[in-house]
């Protein structure tokens, strides 16, 4: 049927005008199976492009791009965890830090304390002995002085009882009215 | 004048012989329609493997745009189809590419606009809904064919349901491929009009004072059709999905 009207509309080499030349051209059946096998074959080779390179290609780049987001983001976390942790240390350090100092100027001054303590009981402890060996002599002074004091009374009441009486004193009975009256004024 | 070729606003449809090719009686001559065919693929390629080609981790202009179509293209059919539906999802993006690059390239003058061609949109709706009844009856049988015989509906009105989702399902690739063959004929045909009337307006003496409200017209109408170019690809990517779901869910 084509090839009988081909001569008619040959000249123009038109597939549209092969028919009748006013057909309105989208009805024209002699165009369909140039149009038809060349939309197989135009649409087959976009399928296949796109099925086989191109969306596996935008695929990966798309899981690339959102495991390196993810990964950047993990990594920033980690990051910033560890950061607070080494804060946290030096925080923790400084902490210790101050108490240790707290706690030596704490034994510090409780140990110069004690010196301090020490030395002043000694000293305490050393003039009372200076004293108590001071009272002591003073004492043994005064008892020499008063056993001296006994005999000067001795001879100077033999002498007035010799000048009295004219003769030598009763010595036994002397020493006791010395002992009697000493006992007296003691 | 109304009979000069750029003036009928029919010719543009026409398909002409580049390289002739005959086998016999059949014609599958190279023609314009194959020659713009051979364009959307350049153009996908172009978007989808340069863009793409640096891996870069920072995307530029074009692989943004690449990543930007393909994230939009993944997430309508996983919303609509659900996740098993992701083995289409080449398909679907093949489909979506081919009549979104095919609309927006017949918008350009003197170009020639392959989804205006009742016969390229048929095709590409048959091979949708002859994937969705090969794809259903592997996958789930003979049962797939409960999807018109819906078990949640009344006994009594089974029949008549059945019915009409027989013929809601068989009239799919009818709709499917009028809907964007009629959408791209229009606007080219009223853009082709209103292009006519400015021609004719600005040859009309003292009637080309009024050549720039047609013209103005024309400008407003380029700008709706390159909506309609966008919207019919994206309403027959969403169908596809759509049907797919069918194949995959039949069970409503």
């Amino acid at each position: 049927m084509a090839s009988e009207q081909q001569p008619a509309g040959g000249a123009q080499h038109t597939a549209g005008t092969e028919q009748a030349p006013n057909a309105f051209p989208p009805f024209d059946p002699h165009t369909y199976p140039s149009t038809i096998l060349w939309l197989i074959v135009s649409f087959g080779l976009i399928y296949l492009m796109m099925s086989r390179y191109a969306l596996p290609r935008v695929n990966s780049i798309l899981k690339t791009r959102s495991r390196t987001i993810h990964d950047d983001i993990a990594a920033a976390n980690r990051l910033r965890d560890e950061a607070r942790a080494a804060s946290a240390a030096y925080d923790k350090t400084l902490k210790e830090a101050r108490d240790r100092g707290q706690q030596l100027a704490a034994e510090t001054r409780d140990k110069v304390k004690v010196e301090q303590d020490n030395k002043r009981k000694a000293l305490e402890l050393d003039l009372s002995e200076k004293l108590t060996a001071s009272e002591r002599s003073i004492a043994e002074t005064r008892s020499a002085a008063m056993s001296n004091v006994g005999q000067i009374a001795t001879e100077t009441a033999s002498a007035i009882v010799q000048h009295f009486t004219g003769q030598p004193a009763d010595q036994q009975v002397l020493a006791r009215a010395l002992v009697e009256a000493q006992g007296r004024s003691a | 004048m109304a009979a000069g070729e750029g003036i009928n606003p029919i010719s543009q449809f026409e398909v002409r012989d580049i390289v002739p090719i005959h086998f016999g009686n059949l014609n599958l001559s190279y023609t314009n329609s194959a020659l713009f065919m051979t364009v959307v693929f350049l153009l996908s390629a172009g978007l989808m493997l340069l863009g793409t080609a640096n891996h870069a981790l920072v995307p530029g202009r074009l692989q943004s745009a690449a990543e930007m179509t393909y994230e939009f293209t993944a997430n309508m059919v996983r919303q609509t189809a659900g996740r098993e539906a992701m083995r289409f999802f080449p398909f679907v993006f093949a489909i979506f590419m081919f009549v979104l690059f095919s609309n927006i390239l017949g918008l350009i003058p003197y170009t020639f606009a392959i989804t205006a061609q009742i016969v390229v949109t048929a095709c590409l709706a048959i091979l949708v809904n002859g994937l969705v009844v090969v794809y259903g009856i592997r996958r789930h049988g003979l049962s797939w064919f409960r999807l018109f015989w819906p078990s949640s509906v009344n006994i009594a009105l089974r029949p008549v349901i059945s019915l009409i989702e027989i013929i809601s399902f068989l009239s799919r690739p009818i709709s499917l491929s009028v809907r964007l063959f009629a959408n791209m004929l229009a606007g080219h045909i009223t853009l082709q009009v209103f292009g006519a009337f400015v021609a004719g307006l600005a040859a009309a003496g003292i009637f080309a004072v009024l050549a720039p409200l047609p013209f103005v017209m024309t400008i407003i109408l380029s700008a709706f059709e390159l909506l309609v170019a966008f919207l019919q690809a994206y309403v027959f990517a969403i169908l596809t999905c759509v049907y797919l779901n069918d194949a995959i869910h039949p069970g409503h």
